[in-house]
């Protein structure tokens, strides 16, 4: 008979502390969120720059992969922004 | 500052709620326990929860909600929710996406723009909140489940 391993719900305060503890970089993330960019990229034969442009706000985005495909960019873009504010920005301007 | 500390402590509750939701309605294996947290944490900074969460050896439940910075609250601007097969294919969805009015019989929707879609891509009614689907789910995997011959 196989034995079923209980496995044990982490609780509130072990979960705020993980989520709070701020081991994760925005770069990690950033990078994941490239990985799937570029995956959907690949499969439509689309940059999402293009993608983004055409599909969202039409009908057209109800479809699974577009709509996760639309919030993946907006995120990625919400992230890059938050890492790299426009004030840091300006003193590479030429 | 005060609203962005805010925002955030509003977005771990969420989270939080959405994993008791889960946890409550199946049995996980271990990877999900230390990913969700993860997961939760990589939502303070991107402001996209994404969860998947493997139910059987064949379906896959994924959540992915969109948080805009910047509100006074915590506002879900987008989201999508999936039960996906082994091949990758939509069993059901759902999104608030704000094209549909009507379900796939010409019935106002009960929660617009909330709204689901079938394995056939039939729209129907949904309430909008991830304990419902949730168990749809779970219904949708218990009606498949068969005791062994």
């Amino acid at each position: 008979m196989a034995i079923r391993r209980r496995v044990r719900r982490i609780s509130k305060k072990e979960f705020l502390k993980q989520v709070t503890h701020g081991t994760l970089s925005a770069d990690h993330v950033i990078g994941k969120m490239v990985d799937e960019l570029q995956r959907y990229e690949r499969k439509y034969g689309m940059r999402s720059e293009v993608f983004y442009a055409l599909i969202p706000g039409t009908p057209a985005e109800d479809q699974s992969d577009f709509l996760q495909w639309a919030i993946c960019y907006r995120s990625y873009f919400r992230t890059l922004q938050a890492k790299f504010p426009l004030k840091e920005l300006t003193g590479y301007a030429v | 500052m005060r609203s962005e500390g805010r925002h955030r402590a509003a977005l771990i509750d969420r989270c939080w709620s959405i994993y008791l939701s889960l946890t409550g309605a199946f049995t996980l294996p271990e990877d999900f326990h230390v990913e969700f947290p993860v997961a939760a944490e990589s939502a303070l900074i991107t402001g996209v929860l994404h969860v998947s969460v493997p139910l059987s050896e064949n379906l896959t439940l994924s959540l992915r909600e969109e948080y805009p910075f910047g509100r006074q609250g915590l506002e879900i601007s987008r989201y999508s929710y999936n039960l996906i097969d082994s091949a990758g294919s939509n069993l059901f969805r759902a999104d608030n996406l704000p094209f549909h009015k009507a379900d796939y019989r010409g019935r106002a929707l009960t929660h617009p723009p909330h709204h689901m879609h079938d394995g056939r891509g039939r729209v129907l009614s949904f309430s909008g909140q991830v304990p419902d689907f949730i168990n749809e789910a779970k219904n949708f995997l218990a009606s498949r489940w068969s005791p062994p011959s």
